[in-house]
């Protein structure tokens, strides 16, 4: 929520910062705002006034979405009282009218309705402290009827609406409620119409039964207020916050009056709200208040919370004496009695938040600061914890696993098939949940084949998954390993070999047996397995962990593998051909990796796989073929060395 | 196989989750774990999300029908090990959270998270503190600094956003002395302890959850978050084992 800084000083003695009764700087005021109440996003400068970008917490909405909420929240963090504050005047509905009425349908979710009438109103612009106020924070400017009623849900948290009174139906507007009627329309202000079910709330003309506005959402165009409009009513009402939430989705339609009913502003709020705007319109827009109508309840209860100094100091870990929770409370404006060292708290009517011990403890804790908090470690236990069974045998699969040069990756649990199907889903190849390891095993599989020569491996890619499956008879925790063979010949013989290996290492490791693989995995049950497992009194020794080098991006474009044999004579080092290889290709060769090496008649032969991949684009052959032919040209002037 | 001895790799999200366990168990906190699609009540109810409070809009869920959900949070095993247990308790589960999301650098649809929670009869935000400390200095080397502001999680109160700071000289250059968001964490609800078997009254405890990819990514400098289930092996590789 925008929050103008020059608003905001409104309510203070003094606009000069660092003076008796005003505000610090809006830096310094943002700072106390993050560490005692919400975020503050940033500030920026509009037309010479700083907004503050203020993320309310949820706790807090009911409160603190307006400008008068956040102020009340800097008198409390800075204690510097208020100039003025409009929710601690006395509110009544004079003089009361019965020019308008107003009729409340039970079945609808509004529990209290109160409109002002004023007559004789000139709707024209706004003036220029208005505007500037509405445009500091990212409203536009309407007509100083309309303007009245948003400079006033920004001000005290409060959303009302104003209609044309003169087009309601029959000789006194006569204002009611009802839920609409399924596919029932309304056109909204601004011009779109939406289609409403039979769990909506609409206010109506109750003469016609026209609907009028959607309850806590939006007006509709029927009754709107134009340049012509002389007579207005002015609306304020509760609605409930849960049907109000709902409406709001289902229509798409979150408005900056929907987000405050949801969030179950204050019953009481209601009244401030209506006297506030037909009191800004008459000073603006002139005309005479013929008084008030209102139907229904307000709530008024207020939680009484009991707390102790003790309990306070407890939770938080700071010891905090009844002093200064005393003089915190009075800062907050909480009223409270204190009975042999219980203190019986209530909060002002606008907070709906203050409703049990911890919430008062908390107001104490945030208040004093949590920079007080001093920090203590917990008590050294008695005896070790006991072992988790199947993290530790995880752990000792992977390690025997690890220790084999066979990677882990961690895969994607949503897939395009499986036993369970999710009811919403981020897409038609993510809309059901895994029912084995094995596919995804497979395809990651496919693209390591694809990098087989960037990686560094030439005769098989070797990799593992421990994760959770589901399927119509659980969820369980599967192992998965799977092995591609590099080449055609005798693949399946040798992916059989390779699994075989890796599945004995496995059962001396466990000492248990484990299922056969298939084709190119080996899948099995770790919850099962571990059923069948002796109970373990300790973890291995967690020697495994990641050293720690700085991650580098992999390249996102194709590699060139090249091949290259050296005959070099006897006594010549393998490094000695890399460097001149390295000399020539810089940074493209990614790797150098030396695959064969054999004597005779007094030569050696070095052969190397060569990988080259750029960061920056994708590597013709003729760009690698400019580099081979140095390296190649650098070798054959060498005596005795020769290309094979 | 190959000529040479193998390379071991370890998956930064295995090493993170082993190095967290060895540093919690030591504090005495027992690993937990829970299933992935969870029930409505573990995941919302027993936390103290009401089924009409605007927190359930807060997090995307994949449903997979009326009463089952992948599970939002691994703060839904913290729900289980409550109602499982009596009195002082605790628990230290890591594993694979769900939020249905649109994918991006620091955003993914399935993540790890850090769950971690203590009750006892004076067990305070002040032991918090004290805790985390402990595990980041560890966790990630060097002298750390927490600080709490007020943030608000429904199965807790009061909630606190948690940020770190590491100082010290063996500290990386991208890290030192900056402010990091790193965690939400408070004083498990009264309601969370109540529904679970634990009388309020008598015993209390804090909670805190955390992702693990963005520990990772902290640590090792990592700075896209999809990558730690892409199974792309050349970002595996480069992690490989040591003390």
């Amino acid at each position: 929520m925008k929050i103008s800084y020059e608003w905001l000083q409104t309510f203070f003695p003094s606009v000069r910062a660092g003076e008796e009764g005003a505000l610090p700087t809006p830096d310094e005021l943002a700072e106390t705002l993050v560490f005692h109440a919400y975020e503050v996003e940033g500030i920026e400068d509009v037309n010479g006034t700083s907004v503050l970008d203020v993320d309310v917490l949820p706790n807090r909405a009911a409160d603190s979405l307006s400008h008068r909420g956040i102020a009340r929240e800097a008198s409390t963090l800075l204690d510097i009282p208020m100039k003025r504050d409009p929710l601690r005047e006395d509110i009544e509905l004079v003089p009361t009218t019965d020019s308008v009425a107003v009729s409340l349908d039970p079945k609808a979710s509004c529990s209290y309705y109160a409109a002002a009438h004023i007559t004789g109103v000139k709707v024209g612009k706004s003036p220029l402290w208005l505007k500037q106020r509405l445009e500091a924070i990212g409203q536009k400017s309407i007509n100083n009827v309309v303007d009245a009623t948003n400079y006033v849900m920004f001000e005290l948290g409060r959303p009302t609406h104003v209609f044309d009174a003169q087009k309601f139906a029959g000789e006194n507007p006569h204002i009611g409620t009802r839920l609409a009627k399924r596919g029932e329309k309304i056109s909204l202000l601004g011009g779109d119409e939406v289609e409403l079910s039979d769990t909506m709330t609409l206010i109506i003309d109750a003469n016609s039964d026209v609907p009028i506005a959607i309850g806590g959402i939006k007006g509709g165009a029927h009754a709107e207020v134009d340049s012509n409009t002389v007579d207005i009513i002015i609306e304020t009402a509760n609605f409930h916050p849960k049907q109000t939430r709902l409406t709001a989705q289902a229509l798409k339609l979150r408005t900056d009056a929907s987000a405050r009913f949801e969030n179950h502003i204050a019953d009481k709020l209601a009244q401030f709200g209506v006297v506030a705007v037909a009191e800004l319109i008459v000073e603006l827009a002139g005309g005479e208040l013929k008084g008030y109508a209102a139907a229904g309840e307000l709530n008024t209860e207020q939680s009484v919370v009991e707390v102790t100094a003790d309990e306070a100091s407890r939770l938080l870990g700071v010891a905090i004496d009844e002093a200064t929770i005393e003089s915190i409370l009075e800062r907050l404006q909480f009223v409270f009695e204190k009975e042999g060292g219980v203190f019986k708290v209530t909060a002002p009517f606008e907070r709906r938040d203050i409703n049990i011990r911890q919430d008062v403890i908390e107001e104490i804790g945030r208040v004093y600061g949590y920079n007080k908090i001093p920090s203590q470690q917990l008590t050294v236990p008695e005896s070790e914890p006991k072992v988790n069974k199947k993290f530790a045998y995880a752990e000792k699969i992977r390690k025997t696993l690890s220790g084999m040069g066979i990677a882990e990756v961690y895969l994607y649990s949503l897939r395009d098939s499986g036993d369970i199907a999710l009811l919403n889903s981020l897409a038609s190849d993510k809309d059901h949940l895994r029912s084995n390891l094995a596919a995804g095993i497979t395809e990651s599989l496919d693209k390591g084949e694809k990098q087989m020569p960037l990686l560094g491996l030439y005769d098989a890619v070797r990799i593992f998954e421990i994760g959770n499956v589901f399927t119509n008879e659980g969820e369980y925790t599967h192992v998965c390993i799977g092995v591609r063979i590099a080449g055609t010949k005798k693949r399946e013989e040798r992916t059989q070999q390779v699994l075989g290996e890796i599945r004995n290492a496995l059962m001396e490791e466990l000492g248990e047996s484990l299922p056969e693989a298939t084709n190119e995995v080996l899948e099995f049950n770790l919850d099962e397995l571990t059923e069948s497992l002796p109970e373990l009194d300790a973890y291995d020794e967690a020697s495994l962990v990641c050293t720690g080098t700085a991650y580098v991006a992999a390249s996102q474009y194709p590699f060139v593998l090249r091949d290259i044999a050296v005959w070099v004579p006897g006594g010549t080092g393998a490094s000695e051909v890399k460097e001149i290889v390295t000399k020539h290709a810089g940074e493209l060769l990614k790797r150098n990796d030396l695959f064969d090496e054999f004597g005779k008649d007094g030569r050696v032969s070095y052969a190397f796989h060569l990988v080259f991949q750029s960061n920056e684009e994708t590597l013709t052959d003729q760009k690698v073929g400019v580099i081979m032919t140095a390296i190649e040209a650098e070798i054959e002037d060498k005596k005795d060395w020769e290309i094979r | 196989m190959s000529s040479h001895e193998d390379p071991q790799y370890v998956h930064p999200l295995t090493g993170a989750i082993r190095e967290i366990v060895a540093i919690f168990s030591d504090m005495g906190f027992e690993v937990a774990s829970g299933p992935e699609l969870e029930t409505e009540h573990y995941n919302f109810d027993a936390l103290n999300v009401a089924k009409d409070h605007p927190a359930r809009d807060m997090q995307d869920t994949f449903w997979v029908d009326d009463t089952h959900v992948l599970r939002t949070h691994d703060t839904a095993v913290t729900a289980r090990k409550i109602e499982e247990n009596d009195g002082e308790m605790r628990y230290l589960s890591c594993g694979k959270a769900y939020r249905n999301e649109a994918t991006d650098m620091t955003h993914e649809a399935q993540f790890y998270q850090v769950d971690a929670f203590a009750i006892g009869e004076d067990v305070s935000l002040a032991h918090l503190k004290g805790t985390l400390e402990t595990f980041f200095s560890k966790f990630l080397g060097g002298a750390v600094e927490i600080r709490f502001r007020p943030g608000f999680f429904p199965f807790v109160e009061p909630g606190v956003e948690v940020d770190m700071r590491l100082v010290g000289d063996d500290v990386p250059e991208r890290l030192k002395g900056k402010w990091i968001e790193i965690l939400g964490a408070g004083m498990l609800h009264p309601n969370v302890l109540r529904t679970g078997g634990i009388d309020p009254d008598k015993y209390q405890g804090w909670a805190f959850g955390g992702g693990i990819e963005r520990l990772c990514m902290l640590k090792w400098g990592i700075d896209d978050v999809r990558i730690f289930h892409s199974g792309d092996l050349r970002f595996i590789q480069q992690f490989v084992a040591g003390k």
